[in-house]
Order: C-alpha cells, then structure tokens, then sequence
C-alpha cells in the first residue's frame, strides 16, 4: 500500500523518541539506518544544549528533506502540485519532487 | 541455543565456524551439533555475498563511464542513489580539471566505503553498539568486495 503523507509525518515526529516509524517506511537502507541511530545517539550525548540544538535541528532538516522526496514522488494526490515533471531531468525532477513534499509535510506539521 | 535470536544465528551462520572463532571464541559453546551442515550453509551464505561483492565492485568500476550504474547499486536506499548521481553530475560544471577530478576522487570514496560498510553490515553482530557495528562492518565488507 503507498504510504501517506501521516505515515510520513509520524516518521518524522517519530525521530524525537525513537526511529521505529522511519524504519516502517523502508526509505532508508540498512546503513543509513545505522548511521541515523548513530547520528541521534550521538546527539542525545551532546552536552551542550546549544550544541545539541543545532545538531538536531540540522539533522532533522536533512531528514526532511529525504522525506520531502518521498512524498513528492510516492504519496498519492501529489500530482496536481508536480505537473511537468514528466518531461524534467533528473535533477529538476529531484528538485520538483523534494520542493513539492517538503511543503506538503510543512502543511501538517503545522 | 536458547538464547540466541533468529538474527543472531544467521550472523554466526554467516561467519562460518572458523570466522565465528577468531570473531569471537566464547561462542564456541553455541555452535550446534552438526557443524558439517553448518559450514555447508555458512559456504553458501559467503558465496552469495562475496557474488554480490563481485557485482557491486564492477557497478562501482563502471561509474566513471556510466554514472547511471549508482542505481543498481541497491545496498543504497533511493534517495542516497539520487543524491550521488546528482553530486556526480554537478561536478560536470567545475571548469577547472584539477577541482572536478578532485570532487571525483571524494565522491567515489564515498561510494565505495559505503558500499563496504553495507556489505559487511550483514556480518556485524547486533548486540554491539552502533559505532562498533559500523566499525566491523568495514572490516568485514572489505573481505566481500574482494580485497
């Protein structure tokens, strides 16, 4: 079943406790996943609120924008926001799909 | 064997008894009653992944000429497979040689460590932490990719 745009918001949510919901997704391979636990564990050690701040705030900006893409690409109903793509490149679709997710995750997120 | 987790055998199936020794000699006592069959599935599981080593270190190889080979790279999820392919296209637009080989050269290292560690990953006990995992994860990809 193609994941919606909740799944893709409870994955991000999910980061501040645990990265199960993310994992659900299957966006991510055994690696990243390792280096993404890592990356939070490490974080979660910083002792330095400010430190860990920006820490987290980049990383889960990164992750974002991984998501972004997803959505764009594979969430259902995205397509009156991505018309055109079709004839893009590579990297303008990249970008069409990444923009056009992110906003979309933005909208419930808020 | 009972406090061992599905998970767990496959990774001490993989090593193969001679690996799971030196990896770790207080296993020893878990190695089950037929190791015969054991090293018969141990051989398998190695070979396939040393194929598999095989055929990624080739996709790896062929990059330089054909950049679109990063996605059958498939021990990278999608987007980490757009991203390369989009880092190595950009480089195209450094007019000086010296800097675009030098992107080149950081991009492809960073392909092949991650293809390493990916490889290897498979061997990586899951009882250690994440940074040990990581860690002998290279070691252990390093024998799969052929080197």
């Amino acid at each position: 079943m193609a994941p919606t745009i909740d799944d893709f918001k409870n994955a991000y949510l999910g980061l501040k406790t645990d990265t199960t919901a993310i994992e659900s997704l299957g966006i991510l391979s055994d690696l990243e996943k390792e280096k993404l636990v890592l990356q939070l564990e490490r974080i979660a050690k910083e002792k330095d609120p400010q430190a860990e701040a920006k820490a987290r705030y980049e990383l889960y900006g990164q992750v974002k924008q991984d998501l972004g893409f997803y959505i764009g690409r594979d969430v259902k109903g995205m397509g009156a926001a991505l018309a055109g793509v079709t004839g893009m490149d590579r990297s303008a679709k990249f970008q069409a799909y990444t923009t056009a997710g992110l906003k979309a995750l933005e909208d419930v997120l808020q | 064997m009972a406090n061992l987790d599905l998970s767990r055998i496959l990774n001490l199936c993989k090593l193969g008894t001679d690996g799971l020794m030196e990896y770790n000699p207080s296993l020893e006592k878990y190695l089950p009653q037929e190791p015969k069959k054991l090293r018969r599935l141990s051989s398998d599981l190695a070979s396939r992944i040393r194929s598999r080593g095989e055929e990624v270190r080739e996709l790896y190889e062929s990059l330089s000429n054909n950049p679109d080979a990063i996605f059958n790279i498939y021990e990278f999820s999608e987007i980490l497979q757009e991203k390369y392919s989009l880092r190595l296209e950009r480089t195209k637009n450094l007019k000086d040689p010296a800097d675009q080989n030098e992107k080149l050269a950081e991009i492809f290292g960073e392909i092949r460590t991650n293809i390493i560690q990916s490889l290897g990953l498979v061997d990586a006990d899951t009882n250690l932490s994440h940074e040990e995992r990581l860690d002998i994860a290279l070691q252990f990809g390093l024998r799969y990719y052929g080197i």
